[in-house]
């Protein structure tokens, strides 16, 4: 990959990676609001602001993040299964990406029903009350995969895996027997 | 005064495995080359992926004790 456009994929990659970590946070505020509020238009509001949180600003950025994070690996000398760091960065987002989705399309249900009428129906009020609690879980169990996710990143800790390992002793096998082939020929 | 944007490991992020002068520290040492045999799973992995499989259970745990009001 060009350099020019493997820098623009990483800015790309650092922007989406740090803009959900920052939407993250921004979301433990809102939830902090939804847990300590008893009224109820407050919390419907509440959650249609997580709701929008959610599919505007997290998935998307949740989706650039691995999708480039994926392209960059594949495009260097890193490698997506070659280094330790990055296939468990990649395990981890996949596996936070995966939450996220399944969580966001929970949020989106009780903020479509919300939105579908003024009157809620016993189940669904029973969730709108319980709401709270749960989100926290959820958001404090995200926020710790996506900065143990950035310390790899920053770090970048050694440890090829087995094949990561294989690859490099094929490389080095190939330099060297370029290279004596090279001193061949100018000997000849 | 130094300049704060230049970096001390130049390119780091371009997967180098070259160790010439310069070379960032996270690459395999000559030593490492030398041996041909693979030196296993580093420590930190082994640490990292039981502390990995702890969360998400953590996490399912928590899921599963009804404590996600909108699932």
């Amino acid at each position: 990959m060009p350099q020019p456009i493997r820098k623009f994929t990483l800015a790309l990659h650092l922007g989406s990676s740090v803009g959900w970590i920052g939407a993250a946070f921004a979301y433990l505020a809102v939830v902090a609001v939804l847990m300590s509020s008893r009224d109820l238009t407050m919390r419907r509001d509440t959650i249609g602001l997580m709701n929008s949180i959610d599919w505007f600003v997290m998935m998307p950025m949740a989706y650039t993040a691995l999708l480039t994070g994926v392209v960059i690996a594949l495009a260097t000398p890193w490698g997506l299964f070659r280094h330790w760091w990055v296939l468990l960065s990649l395990l981890l987002t996949v596996g936070a990406v995966l939450i996220l989705t399944e969580y966001s399309l929970g949020i989106r249900s009780l903020a479509a029903a919300i939105a579908a009428g003024p009157t809620l129906d016993q189940q669904e009020l029973a969730k709108l009350n319980r709401a709270g609690s749960g989100d926290l879980v959820h958001n404090v169990f995200g926020l710790g995969v996506l900065l143990a996710i950035t310390v790899l990143n920053v770090y970048k800790p050694r440890g090829l895996t087995r094949y990561g390992w294989n690859k490099q002793r094929d490389l080095r096998r190939k330099a060297m027997q370029q290279r004596s082939r090279t001193a061949a020929e100018s000997r000849a | 005064m130094a300049d704060i944007h230049s970096d001390p490991e130049p390119d780091r992020n371009d997967g180098s495995l070259d160790r010439g002068p310069g070379a960032p520290s996270w690459v395999a040492t000559d030593e490492d080359r030398e041996k041909d045999v693979y030196p296993g799973m580093p420590a930190w992995v082994k640490v990292s992926g039981v502390l990995a499989v702890l969360w998400f259970t953590l996490y399912a745990l928590a899921q599963g004790g009804g404590m996600f009001g909108h699932m």
